[in-house]
């Protein structure tokens, strides 16, 4: 009878135990998912609400309207002044294609689903008609058109912001949708945002990534000299620097600075898989981004048991296996420009109700520290030198130090490579961090360098420092 | 002082009262011009409460009215949302929970007169199979599973109530320390009833037999060696069962990834994550979301729509009730004075806890989904009644059977004072 | 109802809901702890112990923890009652001494007996100093309780057969 007594009480602890999971797991889903739940494509009460409420408005960071409801023949549509340059941004409601960005993931505030007591009686009992709240984005819609305009017609994506608050400034990506007229929309590839849903081979951005594990990982890397004949062989793979030119003897700084393949992969080597998967995992590589306002994929670092030598030195060097998204890599550049803190990339600024008050207003938040603040400093010193002797002399801008790494990534077959650049100014203080990426167009510091160089000065004549 | 001189049941009785009137009056009021049925509602299933209480305390002294009080509000929370969903459904739950609480009040009655219950381990196990074989023979398919009779009109599901006969034999069984060859004969007997449960589909009620089994199985005797060996076994079947059953595979693939088919597999539990998600933490109110989206809203998925129009708030609350609930029916195997008794009443506690961990849990993707009910909350009159009956069981143990003759007038006294504050 | 007007009342109700459920949850834990603390007592359990009447708390007045008017204590062999925790009927004020009174039964009849206490027993009002029988309908006061003495019929009758 004890015994069973006793058991009786494990038994229960165990009960206690398991009750105890089941509300920590509702409250934890609530708490980490709630809002992206309610706000989910597949959430028919939103489709329901928007029977009986106008949405709320989405504005820029200065107040510039990116998508307002207008009454037309006493009936309310959605009209988006700028169209075409804050699509995926703004994204769209459809009801054929669904929800899209902004109006898909903020779609309970522009409803005003979250509206307390008060607010739904004052909107019933003295306006007499159900207004959501309006959006106020980080976005700035000048810097938003001047990356739309520098990218062209090219097809590629653009993200900029700012390091230290992970506010994004400016995301577009081609080819681009009107939104006020999807009927017309011919290309769905179109709809893609590529700023967060594209991943691409990073080619030479991703050096930045190796040269912070050997700067973390490899005490005498500053001391070390290589030697670049055009190419070296890792076991049968010969792997070549870009036009098989040979760079002679140089120090790291000089192999970033002329994007030396032969150096990084021996560095690569050097650093062996473990400890360059353990910075890229640092880095946040292999990890799908689920925030609030907007979905990164994952960008990946293949992670194999096993792995021969010539794939680790394509590794090294952003080729092989390796790819990542547009929206990561501005991640990973504002970490560097921001002392190794990587800050939460943000879209959303605030809420305001219908009146224009702030209902509620989204602070900087520190996702991750990736590196230490000498490394940082380091590669930074690294980056500047790219810009004023290296390969990314075309994103030089007069009076001010910018910090740059070039990309040119091999985009498979017979197409033309990627062209990449991240950068970020002034590079002693920087405000503003840039990637770019244009695809199948070649060398980086020919095509995307000039696009970054157009955002980023845009970014400081508007006075962001 | 007068207040206090009513004890704090009264108190408990009281709120539910006043949460049961005003959810009804307010879904009244939802409708143009008043809704009368639902206010009939409101008089009556308070009504219901409180005879329902006053013939506990006046003839139940023993048992524990917090029980009872529990399963008072988890009720009330059900019809409210039942009735939001569907009148005609909550209006034939509230008949459901009066044939529960007269089964339950008549196993209280019988339980005085019954002696020797343990001696019958083999009529329970073969009336359990019997009834468990019988929608295999002239049964109806639902929802996939085919554990279903129709008894006059009726849809009669007998796993439910077989769940009392299962823990009454089980005890029967363990209630004396056994050698592994006398222990033999309750193996059998345990996996025929689970092996005819993965025949009629009914995964959700067979796992609940397993725990419960095992539960009942490491009290009594206390060797690990039993519980691993199930464990082990159970997960070797389970493993097979995922390799050879599609629709385990659907299951547990719905459950690891519901969005990456959020449209078919993964949908019920897709639209239950967003309604609680829509919800909040105050809920939409009621009457304002709409929980009717969420697939098997009423039985199933009941949890789901509670937190969207009651609010997360609630549905903690929700699950700390049913654990103070099992709870008691702990503390009286605690309290019992023989091994059959106390084996009973963990049984029953058991089976009611680890229910409601197996839908709550399915229901936030806790754990993959299996179709059991919400016990006292979802919709259903087996469900309804065989809950009822097992907190009947767990009660009775502390019932002490009615001797004949000399210390009768004692025992009067006995039970007058027992409970009378 | 106003469709407007049904929803401000059930977006306002939402917080009465909540209030409701978290006083059901809350009274019953208290309920369940008081048990459990008169369990300890010694007084919560049916026990099989003969009992030859009941002290039913008529009077309590505030701030009393142990005790409220309704309770009835089942009248043992002995009955011990005070402020320390090792009595029967614990009544837990300093006007109350540690041990105060004692209620036993002798060959079937009920007797109390003051303990020497600083403030008194009194039975009928009348304060005693000696061992005194109580009867059916008695009542007693100690301190800030009264106690009413039930004898149930069942027992007076066998005291008189």
């Amino acid at each position: 009878m004890n015994r069973i007594k006793r058991n009786t009480k494990q038994v229960l602890a165990v009960f206690a135990a398991v009750f105890m999971l089941l509300i920590g797991y509702l409250l934890y889903t609530y708490f980490f998912q709630g809002n992206r739940l309610a706000n989910s494509y597949y959430n028919k009460r939103i489709t329901q609400k928007s029977q009986e409420v106008v949405w709320g408005d989405i504005k820029d960071r200065n107040g510039e309207m990116l998508a307002v409801s207008r009454q037309k023949d006493g009936q309310w549509v959605r009209d988006y002044p700028y169209g075409k340059v804050t699509a995926h941004v703004v994204g769209y409601v459809d009801p054929k294609l669904g929800r899209a960005g902004i109006e898909n993931s903020q779609a309970t505030y522009l409803l005003g689903l979250n509206n307390g007591v008060l607010e739904q009686a004052v909107q019933r009992f003295v306006f007499h008609e159900l207004h959501g709240n309006n959006v106020i984005l980080t976005l700035d819609y000048r810097l938003q058109k001047a990356a739309y305009d520098a990218l062209g017609n090219r097809r590629g994506a653009v993200v900029a912001m700012d390091p230290r608050t992970g506010e994004v400034l400016a995301m577009v990506s081609k080819p681009d949708f009107d939104p006020n007229n999807l009927a017309a929309l011919s290309d769905k590839d179109a709809l893609y945002n590529k700023a967060l849903q594209g991943t691409y081979p990073p080619g030479s951005v991703f050096k930045v990534v190796t040269l912070a594990s050997a700067l973390e990982n490899i005490q005498d890397i500053d001391s070390q000299t290589f030697t670049c004949n055009g190419y070296i062989n890792v076991g049968d793979y010969k792997l070549s620097c870009s036009g098989n030119k040979a760079h002679g003897q140089l120090d790291i700084t000089e192999a970033l600075g002329v994007s030396c393949n032969t150096t990084f992969a021996s560095i690569g080597l050097q650093l062996g898989d473990k400890l360059l998967s353990q910075t890229a995992e640092t880095f946040l590589f292999n990890r799908t981004f689920a925030w609030d306002d907007m979905t990164v994929y994952a960008s990946n670092f293949p992670k194999e048991e096993q792995i021969t030598d010539d794939e680790l030195a394509k590794d090294a060097i952003g080729q092989g296996k390796v790819t990542v998204t547009p929206m990561h890599m501005a991640m990973i550049t504002s970490a560097i420009a921001n002392d190794g803190d990587m800050m939460q990339p943000r879209l959303v600024k605030a809420v305001e109700n219908s009146r224009g008050r702030i209902i509620r207003r989204f602070n900087p938040k520190r996702y991750a520290h990736v590196t230490d603040k000498p490394i940082a400093d380091e590669i930074t010193d690294m980056m500047v030198s790219v810009v004023t002797d290296g390969t990314g002399k075309s994103a030089r801008i007069s009076g001010v130090d910018v910090a740059g790494k070039t990309g040119t990534a091999q985009a498979g077959g017979q197409q033309e490579d990627h062209a990449w650049f991240i950068s970020f100014a002034p590079a002693d203080n920087p405000s503003i961090a840039v990637a770019v990426i244009v695809e199948n167009a070649g060398t980086g510091g020919v095509q995307a360098a000039p696009v970054a160089r157009k955002v980023m000065k845009q970014a400081l004549i508007l006075g962001y420092e | 002082m007068t207040y206090r001189a009513r004890g704090r049941a009264w108190d408990v009785l009281t709120a539910i009262i006043i949460f049961n009137l005003a959810g009804f009056i307010l879904l009244a009021f939802k409708s143009s011009p008043i809704d009368d049925q639902a206010l009939h509602m409101a008089i009556f299933t308070s009504a219901v409460y409180v005879i329902s209480y006053i013939i506990m305390i006046s003839f139940f002294k023993q048992c524990d009215k917090y029980i009872t009080l529990l399963i008072f509000a988890l009720s009330s929370i059900g019809f409210i949302m039942l009735y939001r969903l569907d009148a005609q459904t909550a209006i034939r739950q509230v008949q459901w929970f009066m044939l529960g609480i007269s089964a339950f009040f008549v196993i209280l009655i019988l339980s005085r007169y019954m002696r020797g219950l343990d001696r019958y381990f083999y009529i329970y196990a073969v009336v359990s199979v019997a009834l468990l074989l019988l929608p295999m023979l002239i049964g109806t398919i639902r929802g996939g599973a085919k554990n279903w009779i129709e008894v006059g009109g009726y849809t009669v599901q007998p796993s439910e109530f077989v769940k009392l006969l299962f823990i009454l034999a089980t005890a029967s069984i363990l209630k004396e320390k056994r050698s592994m060859k006398e222990l033999l004969p309750l193996m059998a007997f345990a996996a025929i009833c689970m092996g005819i449960l993965v025949l009629e589909n009914d995964l959700g009620t067979m796992v609940i037999y397993f725990a419960v089994f095992v539960i009942m199985l490491y009290v009594a005797t206390s060797n690990i060696i039993y519980v691993l060996g199930s464990l082990i076994t159970a997960g070797a079947v389970g493993y097979v069962a995922y390799l050879t059953l599609g629709h385990v595979r659907t299951r547990v693939e719905a459950w690891l990834n519901p969005w990456a088919d959020a449209t078919d597999r993964g949908y019920q539990i897709v639209q239950s994550l967003i309604a609680i998600g829509s919800g909040g933490w105050l809920g939409s109110g009621l009457g304002l979301g709409q929980p009717y989206i969420i697939p098997a809203a009423k039985t199933d998925f009941i949890f789901a729509a509670i937190a969207e129009e009651f609010g997360i708030l609630i549905a903690v609350a929700i699950i700390a009730m049913y654990f103070i609930l099992i709870y008691r029916g702990m503390k009286m195997a605690l309290s019992a004075n023989d091994p059959f008794n106390a084996l009973i009443a963990i049984g029953a506690a058991a089976t009611l806890g680890f229910q409601t961990f197996v839908i709550i849990g399915g229901v936030i993707k806790l754990i993959p989904l299996t179709g059991v009910t919400l016990p006292f909350v979802s919709y259903g009159g087996s469900s309804m009644v065989a809950s009822f009956m097992l907190v009947g069981i767990m009660q009775s143990t502390v019932i002490q059977p009615k001797p004949s003759g000399e210390v009768y007038e004692k025992e009067i006294i006995g039970e007058r004072y027992s409970e009378s504050y | 109802m106003r469709g407007d007007l049904y929803e401000v009342t059930a977006l306002s109700s939402r917080y009465i809901f909540i209030i409701l459920i978290y006083i059901i949850l809350y009274r019953t834990i208290k309920g369940i702890k008081m048990e459990y603390a008169l369990a300890a007592a010694g007084v919560a359990k049916p026990s099989m112990e003969p009992s030859y009447g009941i002290l039913s708390v008529v009077e309590c007045l505030d701030g009393v923890s142990t005790i409220w008017a309704g309770m009835e204590f089942p009248i043992k062999e002995r009955n011990t009652i005070g402020r320390s925790r090792d009595n029967y009927i614990i009544i837990d004020r300093d006007d109350v001494s540690k041990q105060h009174a004692v209620v036993y039964v002798e060959d079937k009849k009920i007797y109390i007996e003051d303990m020497h206490s600083k403030n008194g027993t009194f039975v009928n009002g009348k304060r005693v100093r000696k061992v005194t029988r109580i009867r059916d309908g008695d009542s007693i006061a100690i301190g800030p309780v009264m106690f009413m003495v039930k004898i149930p019929a069942a027992i007076k009758n066998q005291e008189i057969g």
